[in-house]
Order: structure tokens, then sequence, then C-alpha cells
């Protein structure tokens, strides 16, 4: 009985459509072979109809296909040319970010001009910053009197009382040295002048005639020891005229700068 | 409709030597040849659409599949080594392209529009006894809600050798796999499908 059995699942295996008169004989007293048996059946008969249910024709034609093919193709060729419409585009912005920025610039350098201090004074706060305390400008009116036999003792040189100004250096390129303090320092009292006397003119002189003499910088002249410690002689500067009573009265070593 | 755009399709096709063998036009394709790749189109498009439509039950989703096969496979075409045949590679494309609209499709929503569809299409007009027809309307759904219900894997060997009636060979080389590796997929295919479809059956009165 198992045998048969085991050959009725080979039959349905191998897809036998007819089963020999062994096995009919078999199902008819087999509940379970004639379940399976069945069901092949029922499979079977399933198969036949879904086989011969008629299939729909594929109405798709070939121009959509071909022109979406196309369509991939042209995408496919685009990042090619891509890097160039970047380079384009980079150079470009480039190209006008540089005529925008010539544009402006004039506009923009004139304040910028007005607000940058003067060589001169740049040169001064740098000094500032770097020289001993010893070194540095005494305050105005606070030079220590002096005997004529010292001054001439110890002053190398007689010094010219008109300072050249600082654009003087700039135009010839002659600088003063870091290693001259009494040029360096020279150079910082013309900078600390105030503005009317750093550029005279000729319609100011009325004014400068009229003004009172007064002391906007010292100059050091020499360096001399005392006490042990060196110190530095200082000329005051006088802005005013030198037939003003108050100029010489004081010291006649003082320095007057003139307005013509 | 369908034979005006047959017939235009073949007089597109005009252009290139039907005498080729597919590898032959599939090598004028690989080259660029459109018309090559029409002949190929036109040779395999309603063998692919059988397949698909199997699959799917659905004539639009089995239309957009059978254009993306085509699409993949003209876009891959140096792919194709002439290992196997391109009627196999095609076929191949086909199939895994059924997995993943099977996978992304909502299996459940399928089946409700699906029936709808059947009723409609099944009940043919000129049937002799309605109530016959009936009975065999449900035991055409029962059929195909039992084919649903199978696995992608299961699936696809039931409707490439049940129903297009492949042989183990030629299924073997679209699956990559040993002829023996074929069989015995295909008897497991049977019998889960057979487990899922004896309660159908029963529930209709077809099996006691």
């Amino acid at each position: 009985m198992r045998r048969l059995c085991r050959e009725l699942e080979r039959s349905i295996a191998s897809g036998a459509s007819e089963l020999p008169s062994a096995l009919q004989a078999h199902i008819a007293q087999c509940a379970r072979c004639q379940h399976l048996w069945r069901l092949e059946q029922a499979y079977r008969r399933g198969l036949h109809a879904a086989r011969s249910e008629p299939v729909p024709a594929c109405e798709v034609p070939w121009t959509p296909i071909q022109a979406r093919l196309a369509e991939q193709k042209a995408t496919k060729r685009m990042p090619i040319g891509r890097p160039y419409a970047y380079a384009g585009g980079f150079a470009v912005a480039l190209l006008a970010a540089y005529l925008t920025w010539l544009v402006r610039a004039p506009q923009q350098n004139a304040p910028a001009l007005l607000a940058t201090p003067s060589p001169a004074i740049r040169q001064d706060q740098s000094l500032k910053a770097s020289e001993p305390p010893k070194a540095n400008f005494a305050p105005e009116r606070a030079v220590r009197p002096m005997a004529p036999n010292q001054v001439a003792s110890a002053a190398p040189a007689p010094r010219p009382n008109r300072i050249a100004p600082a654009a003087t250096f700039q135009k010839t390129g002659s600088r003063p040295k870091a290693t001259e303090p009494l040029a360096q320092a020279a150079l910082t009292a013309k900078a600390r002048l105030p503005r009317q006397a750093e550029a005279p003119s000729e319609g100011s002189a009325s004014i400068a005639l009229n003004a009172e003499p007064f002391a906007v910088a010292s100059l050091p002249l020499s360096q001399y020891e005392l006490h042990n410690s060196l110190q530095v002689e200082y000329l005051p500067i006088h802005y005013g005229t030198p037939s003003s009573d108050t100029d010489n009265e004081g010291n006649p070593h003082d320095a007057i700068i003139c307005s013509f | 409709m369908m034979d005006r755009a047959l017939a235009m399709d073949n007089l597109y096709a005009g252009a290139v030597d039907r005498t080729l063998t597919d590898e032959q036009l599939a090598a004028k394709a690989r080259a660029g040849d459109s018309a090559a790749m029409e002949e190929l189109y036109l040779r395999y498009r309603q063998p692919i659409f059988r397949v698909v439509y199997r699959s799917t039950r659905n004539i639009d989703e089995a239309e957009d599949i059978v254009q993306d096969v085509f699409l993949k496979a003209f876009e891959r075409l140096h792919t194709f080594r002439e290992q196997s045949r391109f009627s196999t590679w095609l076929m191949r494309i086909a199939l895994n392209l059924c997995t993943d609209r099977a996978r992304m499709r909502h299996r459940r929503q399928e089946l409700l529009e699906r029936e709808a569809d059947h009723k409609l299409a099944w009940s043919h007009p000129n049937a002799p006894d309605p109530i016959e027809a009936a009975r065999q309307n449900a035991f055409q759904e029962a059929f195909y809600t039992a084919l649903d219900q199978l696995p992608e894997h299961h699936r696809q060997l039931i409707i490439l050798r049940d129903l297009e009636e492949m042989d183990y060979e030629e299924i073997a080389q679209i699956l990559g796999v040993s002829v023996g590796a074929v069989k015995l997929r295909v008897m497991r295919a049977r019998r889960a499908f057979k487990t899922k479809l004896e309660p159908l059956l029963r529930a209709i009165g077809e099996l006691e």
C-alpha cells in the first residue's frame, strides 16, 4: 500500500497525465492519495485555464523607448560639458568681482587715506612702544634750566632750528636710521606739531604773526651723564614770531618755529 | 490600434536585416545601431510581456515593466557577454524587475483591485451557463490568489515552468543555477502552491 502511495507521488511530480490502472485502483481505496490526486487535477485545471487565458498584446511602440534612450544618452553626456560650464561661470563671476573692485576702489580708498596716520605719526607710535622711558620726550615747559657753558660743551654741533618736514624724508628717501636717537626724536618732534604748524600756508602768515608763541615740542639736543645716569637735554620749540615779547624771556635756548 | 502600432514598428524596422541572429543584432546595437535595437525589441517585446503580465496581471504595469526591461537592457548592453542567449539575458532582467516591483507594491491593495478586474474580465458575454461561468470565475480567482500569495521566487518558477512551459535548461540559464537545482525548486514551488491553493478550493467547494 505504501509503495503505491509513493508511486502516485512520483507520478504527480513527473507530471504524468494518465495513471496506470493499479494506481487508479489504489486511489479509489486510499483517502490520502485520493485527496492528493484531486488537488493535482485542480492544479492542472487551473494551469490549463491560465494558459488558455489570452494574454493581451503589448502595444508599447518603439518610439517612446527610443526617445527615452536618447534622453538618457543626452543626460549622460551632460557631465562632460558641465565642468566647462562651471569654469566659464566662475571666470565670469571673477571678472565681475574684479570690475566691481576697480570701479569702487577709488571711492573706498579716499576716506581710508584720510583715516590713515602719516608715516611720521606711525613712526612716533612705534618709537613710543619701543624706546625706553628715559629717551622719551619730556613734557613741554618741563625742560631743566641749563647753564650756557654746559650747553656749549654738551652740544656736539649746532643744529638748525628749522626742522625739515616729514615729507622731505619721504621724497628723498633719506629716512633717519633707527640707530640715531637724536634724528629720530627730531622727526618725532616734528610729527607732534599741531596741524597749522605742520603745513603753514602763505595765507595764514598774518594769523601766525599775531599769534602768541607757545611751545609745541621739544628737541633732544645731546646726551650727558649726571649722577651716573645718561640724561638728554631738550630744546623746547615754540610756535610764534621771533619778535614776540614772550619769545626769549624764559630760556634763550628755545627754538622758535616761524611762519612766513 | 495594435495592428497599426505593429505595422508602424515593422516599417521602422525595415532598415535592418532580419535574418541576423540575436547576438549579431546585439553587437550592432552595442555599437549604437538604433535599427538593430528596434529589431531586438520587436522580437522579444511580446514574450517578455507575456511573462511580466502573468506575474503582474495588470496590463499597464506590465507595459511599464517591458519598457524598463528594454531600456535597462540597451543601456547595459555592454555587460552582455554572450555567455548565454540574448533572450535568456533579457528574461533575467525582466524577472529582476518583476521582483523589484513586487517588493514595492502593496500586495493587499493590488489583490483588491485585481479582484474587481477579474470579475469583469472573466464574465464572458457568450457564456452558456451563468452558474458555470461563476464557478469557473471562482476557481480562477482561487488559482490566482494562491499564485499571488506565493513568494516571488516560487511564483516565477511556476510561471516559467508551468505557465510558459519553458524547459529546465532555459530556466537554469535564466536563473543562473543548475538544471537539478531548478527541478528541485520547481517541485518545492508546486508543493507550496498547492498548500496555498487547497484551502481556497475548499472554500469554494471544489475540494471536499
